[in-house]
């Protein structure tokens, strides 16, 4: 029976020289371009990351991240909190899902815009209004993803649960969550870019810090190469959480299905 | 660790709002450490029986009794049934109240999968998996085990070794065993006594006695012994076969 088992531990080695590859390609043609061009609405690279630097050591670039990146990660805690509460119940609970069903349809298909501004309006140029607005938006597409995780659980596992009288804990975290960790990833992922997004906008509008806020300050002045500047460190912390919470989580989950 | 009676008295099952009956009033009492088969065609409700017995589906106004008022049920299903992101000995340690590895350890040696605690069930055949999913019923010392169908979709062999393993865990564990077949070979293999359902609506047709004392597993469905139950069963009670099997 020995030859019958597969090694669990063999996992494929990441390409990450063909990742380095394509990433400095891009940076080459970028560059090529700028130079090519040689226009002010498309500064190269090497400008860009003199403005990088710049912003870095004169301006408030690390404190406007930091704080747009607070906004984000509040937000994103209530919104997948929430969103995972209500779109579980929607799947697993039919009488639920019909009385909730037409107000997720509702907040779903609202302009993200108009919640923001209603936000300010109601509440005022607060913090809170803008968490506020920023959850309003992401909640409905949580739910809607967790809804459908709710509804593919197998009942069969649920069977197994009761007749071994699994505790209420034991089955949440043994039997039951497991069946939804792909679905949580899905919605923190698609979560996490939305949120991004509400987030630039939300200052934009309406406050007087973080990242949304220098981009529309350096938009009044044309400072495209700072505004590049902005949005590389915008992806380099995207790409530092995607390989710091999602992808472990993501390897954690993928083991054994 | 002592094992249980079951007495299950008028048990009768419906769907679609009482208009499909799938059982219709069904008494049986099984003693204790009784190695018990209920054999039937497929569809006639052998599985509802097992999942009312086990609490998964309520009859109303059946009642079914334990000789204990809390017992230790364990249910084969199947399917494994295994938690597909639990290892192995994970699956086993999760039916246990309290941690306890080296029981976990212990009953993974005497299933023969000692070596694959680490491994997770995608990583198993599907033969390891059946010993795996008898491992976890066993882990609990059940006092009732109940089966359903549990080696159907095994190759022969391998089907075989998995019966030779349970009959020895249910002797080591002194277990009340209900094992639901479609195979009258398997049930005339392993029962002490075999129940034959009719076809649904289901109601017991037959009941027939072995002395599994005196049964040599071979582990041969073809050897001498086991042929001349099958003959003397077939010689006594043909109708009550030919309809089993013609409809399974």
């Amino acid at each position: 029976m020995a030859n019958e088992a597969v090694n669990p531990h063999t996992m494929p080695i990441a390409p990450v020289y063909i990742k380095l590859g394509v990433f400095a390609l891009l940076m080459a043609v970028w560059q090529g371009f700028a130079m090519l061009l040689d226009v002010p609405d498309l500064p190269s690279l090497t400008q860009t990351l003199q403005a990088l630097y710049y912003h870095t050591h004169e301006g408030d670039l690390i404190n406007n991240v930091l704080i747009t990146l607070a906004r984000v990660l509040i937000s994103f805690i209530l919104a997948m909190l929430i969103g995972s509460i209500f779109g579980i119940a929607m799947g697993s609970k039919a009488w639920f899902n019909n009385i909730s069903e037409s107000l997720l349809i509702i907040l779903l298909n609202i302009p993200a815009l108009v919640v923001i501004i209603l936000s300010y309006i109601w509440i005022g140029l607060v913090e809170a209004a803008a968490i506020l607005a920023v959850v309003i938006n992401k909640v409905p597409t949580v739910a809607v993803m967790l809804r459908e995780g709710a509804r593919t659980t197998d009942t069969k596992l649920a069977q197994v649960a009761k007749v071994y009288q699994l505790s209420w804990y034991r089955f949440m975290r043994a039997v039951y969550l497991p069946q939804l960790y792909p679905f949580f990833l899905a919605a923190a992922r698609n979560g996490l870019s939305l949120i991004w997004k509400i987030v630039l906008v939300v200052e934009l509008l309406g406050r007087s810090d973080g990242v949304g806020f220098a981009l529309y300050s350096m938009f009044q002045f044309f400072d495209i190469a700072g505004i590049l500047a902005y949005t590389m460190v915008f992806i380099a912390v995207v790409f530092v959480i995607e390989l710091v919470c999602f992808k472990p989580f993501d390897l954690r989950i993928q083991r054994g299905r | 660790m002592s094992s249980v009676d079951l007495t299950i008295n008028q048990l009768s099952y419906s769907e679609d709002n009482g208009s499909q009956t799938i059982i219709d009033h069904i008494d049986l009492a099984i003693k204790e450490t009784e190695f018990i088969c209920i054999v039937g065609p497929s569809g006639c409700g052998k599985t509802t029986l097992l999942n009312t017995i086990a609490g998964l589906l309520n009859s109303p106004n059946a009642t079914v009794k334990f000789s204990q008022a809390d017992i230790r049920l364990g249910y084969i299903f199947q399917e494994p049934r295994l938690m597909p992101w639990l290892t192995l000995q994970q699956n086993i340690e999760l039916v246990l109240p309290q941690p306890n590895p080296q029981l976990v350890k212990q009953v993974l040696k005497e299933v023969g999968l000692l070596a694959y605690t680490q491994h997770y069930p995608n990583a198993l055949s599907g033969g390891m998996l059946r010993r795996a999913s008898i491992a976890r019923a066993f882990v609990i010392q059940p006092q009732l085990l109940l089966l359903d169908e549990p080696f159907v979709s095994l190759d022969s062999p391998t089907a075989m070794k998995c019966r030779a393993l349970l009959l020895n865990m249910a002797k080591q564990h002194q277990t009340t065993i209900v094992f639901v077949t479609h195979d009258v070979n398997e049930a005339l293999y392993m029962a002490d006594r075999i129940v034959f359902l009719s076809n649904s609506p289901s109601t017991i047709i037959h009941e027939l006695v072995l002395n599994r004392s005196a049964q040599q597993h071979s582990g041969d469905y073809e050897s001498p012994h086991q042929q001349a139950l099958k003959s003397a069963l077939f010689s006594q009670y043909p109708k009550i076969l030919e309809g089993t099997l013609a409809t399974s």
